[in-house]
């Protein structure tokens, strides 16, 4: 692995499902669980548990809505998770360069 | 094991397509939109008419101010209801949806606009060409980020819109025309892009777009067969001299044989001009004219040869006005015009 030493990447982005996550929020804006859900296609369990841990490293902040008709969450990129998903895209083109 | 650079890129390209291509149009945008631009294409001539506002510029800002509260409503109405209906499916409004509801706001604000500068400064017969091309790009756009058969649709309104202007179609036909597009054409649209949310085959959309296309220029065209025929009046007919002695009142014909002299009074005022008054250009019918007149003003209704009856709305154009200062030496300043009056359509 000394080759990829000088490259950072981020553990929380370098995930398969949180990456795409990532990726859909930063084009899409905002998007609700159900959304989330039906674009990645993966169970609430599965998609609750990364989005926990993308809201603990502030990279992805809830907006809560109450206004007429039912309460709605709705999920979208923090600055700081902009900059990282960014940042994460250089370092895989970055990394691009190692694999055969 | 972690990701390959590789796999990750290709999904974070394939997640940002889904997220880009995140666009909706609801059932009711089109409903709204295409039954509201239909009423209004119908019911603006017959309620601001020059009987009520004899003014040019008090009847002009009316209807302008009318159609623009209108399609504002509209446009409230259709946020309220696509947001609603986003929230009782437990969905957001895209970013890139938002930025084209924008440009979809615009351009019918560009609409309302170029309607008003037409009324004021001329150019009326090309406004529903206009109208239908600018409608057609706002479903192009769409369709870029959404169901592809929504670009397609808008290709086909741009190629009507500018086909009718290159094609010189009468006003008439592009007015019935922009009614079914509108009050047919949107609510069927609404209809085909609810029962294939997804992108379909090349062979189904090119048949769905024959179809609407179809299902918009048949009533068109029947439309203008049954509106555009008319019938003789069934009331006397009289001579000029008759007429001019008033020997009957109501309803008539007047007849006025080829060679009738037809004075065109011109008016020219201008801030550079002075001493200038009325002055009667005489002008003789080369054709005789049966005129359809109702309290001593004509209806509409004329025939020329004593051919068949024709309405004035569809039959009777100015076009190719055309005004050009010169300077020869010979002669000095002048002001040429040139117009050409006809009731070929």
């Amino acid at each position: 692995m000394d080759r990829f030493a000088n490259v950072e990447i981020d553990s929380v982005l370098h995930q398969p499902v949180r990456t795409r996550i990532a990726a859909y929020l930063a084009t899409r804006g905002e998007a609700t669980f159900s959304e989330l859900k039906q674009a990645l296609d993966i169970t609430d369990g599965n998609l609750d548990a990364h989005m926990k841990k993308l809201v603990a490293a502030r990279y992805v902040k809830i907006r809560r809505d109450t206004g007429d008709g039912r309460p709605q969450s709705s999920y979208r990129l923090t600055a700081a998770g902009e900059s990282a998903f960014h940042s994460y895209i250089d370092s895989l083109q970055r990394l691009l360069h190692f694999e055969p | 094991m972690l990701p390959r650079a590789t796999e990750q890129l290709n999904a974070i390209h394939a997640m940002m397509e889904s997220g880009h291509r995140s666009v909706r149009l609801e059932r009711h945008t089109l409903v709204l939109w295409g039954l509201a631009a239909a009423f209004l294409i119908l019911v603006v001539r017959l309620i601001f008419t020059p009987e009520r506002f004899p003014e040019t510029l008090q009847r002009v800002l009316a209807s302008n101010l009318f159609i623009g509260a209108l399609l504002t409503a509209v446009g409230v109405i259709d946020l309220r209801l696509t947001r609603r209906a986003r929230r009782q499916r437990d969905e957001t409004l895209s970013f890139v949806q938002v930025q084209l509801t924008k440009i979809w706001w615009l351009l019918v604000g560009l609409i309302v606009l170029i309607n008003l500068g037409m009324n004021l400064f001329g150019g009326g017969y090309m406004f529903y060409g206009i109208v239908l091309a600018l409608m057609g790009i706002a479903f192009y756009v769409h369709g870029l980020f959404s169901q592809q058969m929504l670009a397609w649709i808008g290709v086909l309104l741009i190629g009507l819109g500018l086909g009718g202007v290159a094609l010189n179609l009468p006003f008439v036909v592009m007015e019935w025309l922009a009614v079914f597009v509108f009050g047919l054409g949107f609510p069927l649209l609404a209809l085909v892009l609810q029962r294939n949310s997804g992108d379909i085959g090349l062979a189904q959309r090119l048949g769905t777009m024959c179809g609407w296309l179809l299902l918009v220029l048949a009533p068109t065209g029947a439309a203008y067969h049954f509106s555009h025929g008319s019938v003789a009046p069934e009331v006397p007919a009289v001579s000029l001299a008759e007429y001019r002695q008033g020997v009957s009142d109501g309803s008539q014909v007047v007849r006025l044989p080829a060679g009738t002299l037809v004075p065109i009074v011109i008016e020219v005022t201008g801030d550079i001009l002075d001493g200038v008054g009325t002055a009667v250009l005489p002008v003789r019918l080369s054709h005789s004219l049966d005129l359809s007149v109702s309290n001593g003003r004509p209806d509409g209704l004329f025939r020329v040869d004593e051919e068949h009856w024709k309405k004035a709305l569809y039959n009777y154009r100015v076009r190719d006005v055309n005004l050009q200062t010169t300077l020869a030496r010979g002669r000095g300043p002048e002001v040429s015009v040139k117009l050409d009056i006809s009731t070929h359509n």
